[in-house]
């Protein structure tokens, strides 16, 4: 059996954000008035088998944070959270990504959850 | 001799082997599978276009391709390292770069040129300009707003890494003028440098202005720069392995 983790990443809080702010103009100009902020991010599903998916749950999250810091995630710009399954929404943070700043780990992220 | 990494995608390798040329220099197209450089590579540049397509974000896959591991290396032992446009973006992805560069403020592609003021000569990017100096380069990006945490911002000022901002044909500068800073770019910054000042990033494409054909030719002190700093640096460029064979479909 396959399992799906699902990564959502957004745009981080106090970042100009041109994207969601022309969106949310578009909708205003379309009438919806009370949209006061936009924000554009993205999701990234994650098909996973094999030991990964039968791994439990503590270190499939771990796993998928270090996917996050590594490469899918630009902890610059960034912030994301990782979903378990459809049932687990526990936030995961904003880690700084790249080679540099790795040791500081999901202890950080705990503390920096959106 | 300059190695330009040839990513899937870009598509400024040969402006840039030509500006190289027109400045005495010579460029050699690299495949992005290489897992060392030339013999005799001085210095690199890595050129513009979307590398990987972009996917992700720019440069996000782009910094893992075999040659950026030899990049990086080259980088460490102090090598010049030039990344222009989408070259940029793979710098500040590979974390030899601060920052990030983002959506351009205002709901424009940027194809102009725009006036650059040189900040800091201490680069191999600057060391051939003047401190001052005002020079006119075209940009062509869509995420070209450079971004950075309020400290590392006052850090890169701090050490000296700032190189070129966004100004004026006067060479004022003003962050929040569109006109003179058309991307948004936090403190107008358009160009920044490691703390060595051996790796350099710049969103402007200073091979594109370096005949008076190409309707400026303000690139050529940035482009002799590289070349200088590559020439007087000697560092590892002996010790690193022979060339890989060089295909003739570089992108696949």
């Amino acid at each position: 059996m396959g399992k799906r983790v699902t990564v959502t990443i957004r745009p981080k809080d106090g970042l100009r954000d041109p994207q969601g702010s022309a969106v949310r103009d578009a909708l205003v100009a379309l009438g919806y008035d009370g949209v006061s902020t936009v924000h554009v991010g993205k999701t990234i599903d994650l098909l996973l088998d094999g030991p990964l998916a039968d791994a439990p749950a503590g270190e499939l999250r771990s796993r998928v944070e270090e996917m996050c810091r590594t490469l899918l995630v630009n902890s610059v710009i960034e912030t994301y959270t990782v979903a378990l399954g459809p049932e687990d929404t526990a936030p995961a943070g904003s880690v700084r990504s790249g080679n540099k700043t790795e040791a500081e780990g999901s202890a950080d992220a705990a503390g920096r959850s959106l | 001799m300059i190695a330009v990494p040839v990513l899937p995608g870009v598509n400024c390798e040969h402006d840039t082997v030509w500006a190289l040329q027109e400045l005495g220099g010579a460029g050699v197209l690299v495949h992005h599978r290489a897992e060392a450089l030339p013999s005799g590579t001085q210095g690199v540049w890595i050129p513009g276009g979307f590398a990987y397509g972009d996917y992700l974000r720019a440069g996000a896959i782009a910094r893992f391709a075999p040659v950026m591991q030899a990049i990086s290396a080259a980088a460490g032992e102090g090598m010049p390292v030039l990344g222009v446009c989408n070259g940029f973006q793979v710098l500040c992805e590979a974390g030899l770069l601060e920052g990030a560069l983002t959506r351009n403020q205002g709901l424009r592609f940027l194809c102009q040129d725009v006036f650059l003021r040189v900040e800091t000569t201490a680069s191999a990017l600057t060391c051939c300009t003047e401190a001052g100096d005002v020079l006119r380069v075209p940009v062509n990006h869509g995420e070209g707003r450079f971004v950075a945490e309020k400290a590392t911002l006052d850090e890169l000022e701090a050490h000296g890494q700032v190189l070129l901002r966004y100004c004026s044909s006067d060479g004022e500068v003003d962050a929040e003028k569109e006109a003179w800073n058309p991307n948004g770019s936090d403190r107008a910054i358009a160009g920044v440098s490691n703390r060595a000042g051996n790796v350099v990033g710049l969103m402007p494409h200073p091979e594109r202005a370096v005949e008076e054909i190409l309707g400026a030719q303000d690139g050529r002190p940035l482009v002799r720069s590289l070349l200088e700093a590559a020439s007087v640096f000697v560092g590892a460029a002996l010790l690193l392995p022979a060339a890989q064979s060089e295909g003739s479909s570089l992108h696949d």
